[in-house]
Order: C-alpha cells, then sequence, then structure tokens
C-alpha cells in the first residue's frame, strides 16, 4: 500500500463521485486514502466482514457477489474502472453485505472507512453528496431489477453490447474485453443461455470477429428497437446514450 | 382525501424507521408538517415518476405500490410497501427526481415528511446524517438479496421464498401482483402455484395459506 497524496486527488477529481467537489476538500479526502493492487482471483472484501474501508477501482475488473442465507454466493454485478464499493464503511460497527474478487490484476484507491465517516460529518454538503452517489446506486439496482423482470436475455445482451458500441464505417463495433463466461454471469445468465443470446442476436446482424473479441452490430437502431429501448434511452448525440440503460 | 393527527401509536410505529429513529417521539411531529397523517379513502396515486421528489413518505395502514409504466404498457412491479416502512426516502435526500411511481389502496393513511423541513433538521444536527446514511446503505442490502434472487433463484423457489416471507399473515394479495412482484409471467406463476398445490404444500385458496411449512421449505432446498 503506497500513499501519494497528489496523484491519488489526481484520480479522484475525476471520479464522478468527487467531481463536484471543492479542491481542498479532495485533497482532505486524498489524505484519507492509499493505493492498492490486488492480483487476479483476489477477495478485496468478504460479506459480512467489518466494514474497515470504501475502495474506487480505478483500474480492472471485480465481481460482486451476494452471500445467501445458506451461505451460497451467488454474482451480482461486475463493477470497473471508476467505481465505488462499499459504502457500509461509512456506517458504525458496519459489515460487509457484498463480497468483492478481481477477475485481473485490480488497482484500487482505498478510503478509511472510519476517517472518512469523520470528514463527512463535519463537511454537510459532501455527506449531501454521498447521500446522492449512494441514491444514485440504487437507482441504478432498481433498474437492474427491472431489466430481469422484463427483459429476455437476448435483449439484456444485446442492450450491454449497444451500451459499449463505436460506430466504425456504416456499422457499430463492441469490443468485449472481459471473458465471456464473467460477462454472462454480469448479465445473470449462465453461459449456456448466453450462447443461445448471441445466436439469437445473430438473427438481427449480430456477429462475432476476431476470435469472438469482437461484436459487430450491423444496424444499431433495429437492434435498439429490438432490445425495447425507448427514445428517451437513447437520446441522440448522447454519449454512450446505451450505457444509462444497463 | 382527508386527515388526522398522529396518536402515540403512530409515533411508535415511525421511531421504529431506520431514517426517522435518529428523532425522539417528541421531534418527530415537527419533521412532519402540521403533525398530521393524510387519509386515502381510495385508492390514488402518490406521486409520478419523473416527479420532483419534494417529500418522502412513511405508511402507516393499507398498502402502496411502487411501479414504473414501461413503454409497451407493461407495468413492473418494485415493491409493495408495507405498514411501518419509508419510501422515497432516498431519492428525497438527494434532491433527485422519484424513480417510480406510487399508488395507495384504498383505505390507507400516510405521514409526509418534506425535503425542506428534513435538510433544514440535518443542518441544524450533523449527527442525523450518519443516520440517514445508514438508512441507504440497508436499503442497498435490500437490493443485493432483490438481485441475487432474480438471478439466482427458479421462479418456484421465488415464489416459495414470498410465501415463506409472509410469516403466517395469510391475507390475500392479487396473484398477478405477486407475480410481478417475483418477476415471472402469470402463466409461469400459476405453472408453480398448481406444482406446489399437488404437493400438498400450499392449499388452493385465495390466501395461498401453506398447508405444509418444513415440506415446503425442504422442496426450496430441492429445487
Amino acid at each position: 500500500m503506497t500513499k501519494d497524496i497528489e496523484r491519488i486527488s489526481g484520480v479522484l477529481r475525476f471520479a464522478r463521485y468527487f467531481r463536484t467537489w471543492p479542491q481542498e476538500d479532495i485533497l482532505e479526502l486524498a489524505s484519507l486514502c492509499e493505493w492498492v493492487r490486488f492480483e487476479a482471483d483476489t477477495m478485496m472484501i468478504r460479506a459480512d466482514e467489518p466494514a474497515e474501508a470504501l475502495y474506487l477501482i480505478v483500474n480492472g475488473h471485480v465481481e460482486l457477489s451476494y452471500k445467501d442465507g445458506e451461505g451460497k454466493n451467488g454474482v451480482i454485478d461486475l463493477l470497473g474502472d471508476g467505481q465505488l464499493v462499499g459504502e457500509c464503511a461509512l456506517a458504525p460497527d458496519g459489515h460487509y453485505a457484498v463480497s468483492l474478487k478481481t477477475l485481473e490484476a485490480t488497482t484500487a484507491i482505498r478510503i478509511d472507512g472510519l476517517l472518512f465517516s469523520k470528514f463527512l460529518s463535519a463537511h454537510f454538503d459532501r455527506a449531501l453528496t454521498m447521500m446522492s452517489v449512494m441514491t444514485e446506486r440504487l437507482c441504478q439496482m432498481l433498474r437492474q431489477t427491472e431489466e430481469l423482470k422484463c427483459r429476455s436475455a437476448a435483449q439484456r445482451l444485446g442492450i450491454y453490447l449497444l451500451a459499449d458500441a463505436v460506430p466504425i464505417d456504416d456499422v457499430h463495433e463492441t469490443p468485449l474485453t472481459i471473458e465471456k463466461s464473467a460477462l454472462a454471469r454480469k448479465l445473470g445468465m449462465t453461459s449456456e443461455t448466453f450462447s443461445r443470446a448471441l445466436k439469437k442476436l445473430s438473427e438481427l446482424g449480430v456477429t462475432q470477429h476476431s476470435n469472438g473479441r469482437i461484436i459487430r452490430i450491423s444496424d444499431a437502431e433495429m437492434l435498439a428497437d429490438w432490445c425495447g429501448l425507448s427514445d428517451s434511452e437513447r437520446k441522440e448525440g448522447q454519449e454512450n446514450a446505451f450505457q444509462a440503460v444497463i | 382525501m382527508s386527515y388526522r393527527r398522529l396518536t402515540e401509536a403512530d409515533l411508535g410505529l415511525i421511531s421504529k424507521i431506520p431514517v426517522m429513529s435518529a428523532f425522539s417521539k417528541t421531534e418527530i411531529p415537527t419533521v412532519i408538517g402540521g403533525s398530521c397523517v393524510s387519509v386515502f379513502p381510495k385508492r390514488e396515486l402518490l406521486f409520478n415518476e419523473g416527479d420532483v421528489a419534494d417529500q418522502f413518505y412513511i405508511l402507516l395502514k393499507g398498502r402502496v405500490r411502487l411501479f414504473r409504466v414501461l413503454d409497451d404498457g407493461r407495468v413492473a412491479l418494485f415493491h409493495l410497501v408495507s405498514p411501518g416502512e419509508a419510501f422515497a426516502e432516498a431519492v428525497v435526500l438527494s434532491g433527485q427526481n422519484y424513480p417510480v411511481s406510487a399508488e395507495c389502496d384504498a383505505e390507507s393513511e400516510i405521514a409526509a415528511i418534506s425535503r425542506f423541513q428534513l435538510i433544514n433538521r440535518l443542518q441544524r444536527d450533523p449527527l442525523l446524517v450518519g443516520r440517514m446514511m445508514q438508512t441507504l446503505i440497508e436499503r442497498e442490502r435490500f437490493f443485493f438479496k432483490e438481485l441475487n434472487d432474480l438471478r439466482q433463484l427458479t421462479p418456484i423457489q421465488r415464489l416459495i421464498e414470498f410465501l415463506l416471507s409472509r410469516n403466517g399473515e395469510e391475507t390475500a394479495v392479487a396473484k398477478h401482483i405477486i407475480a410481478n412482484r417475483i418477476g415471472v409471467t402469470p402463466e409461469t406463476f400459476s405453472r408453480a402455484l398448481r406444482r406446489l398445490s399437488d404437493e400438498g404444500l400450499i392449499a388452493r385458496d385465495s390466501e395461498m395459506s401453506i398447508l405444509d411449512l418444513e415440506g415446503l421449505q425442504r422442496f426450496m432446498q430441492q429445487q
């Protein structure tokens, strides 16, 4: 673990959670942080253990899993660069509700929970923005439950592909930066269902290239229609317009 | 809609809600504007998705549905609020718009807390902020479980979990509402119900009464 206030504050000021904070508050927050690096397949946090820190993922992918009443772990999300986890460290005597495991070598900023909690107690406006962050997360989770309840596996995969698609000539292409099995878990489906969903999408002009590392979408608008995305969910000209949906 | 005054029983219920537990019983009436409870004689929409979230609510009696109307006209039900539960407090704290719509049943009784009053109160007592965060964290735990159930449990397991969660309070809820709540189609819901009643685990009545609790728990494990 290394402490480097200047470099940490440089990352924090561009993180969407803190980008509205004044510089002096960013610097104060950076003083409560340290760099951490984890190898692939490392447990960053474990459910039910005392929550001592929050983590801002700087580089890498991590898997978020929930332990049910019988102790079985189920993956509920896959998080990447710029995402914050472990807010329960802000609660006195809090315990982590989920486990976090790295899928690849991952760099993160560790924020001491107790010290951050004290900082927020002394900065009312910053506390409100943190509440806003947590609320935003809740809204995102609400949206995920809606996706799981109302959209088919192929539609969910289609939306994911549209979110990361970049226009190239007359088509759109999506690079797959994570293993398909990990992506299937993120989307709440088995590898078999994932394959069936991809086959279904091939009927809509979605094809695999470069050994499956690149997905080409021949008609993004048609795919968006088929996935049931409304106009408001894909406003023209909005950067990463589909990202908001997933 | 009519109004009635807060009773001692209301205060007892409200003080148990995490977001309000930071306030003493004598403080609660000052946070709830006018110390009044709204009484809805018939089914009514409390707010629409996209409205400015200027107040949050505590259900004292009745039932409230939190839902979204999708573009194709289908309705996605997110939560059935029970008495003693707060809703919309998270978005009120952050000053966002309501992400869902809310509709109450007839005879529901609801207390509303305005954002303006709450923020004023929080500014006067920073310790309360910590309590509010606690509430958001607890709500996040609810969603972690919800997402896990939707991803990991089969439709019949979700139905069993719903039946077990009632803790013996077998009030009749429309079957299409339950189907929506646990995220299955009405057809799948009917098949799951039939299977459980064929196994002799639940009755074919409107309350879906549990006939064999241990058997139902065992059946859940075997799925």
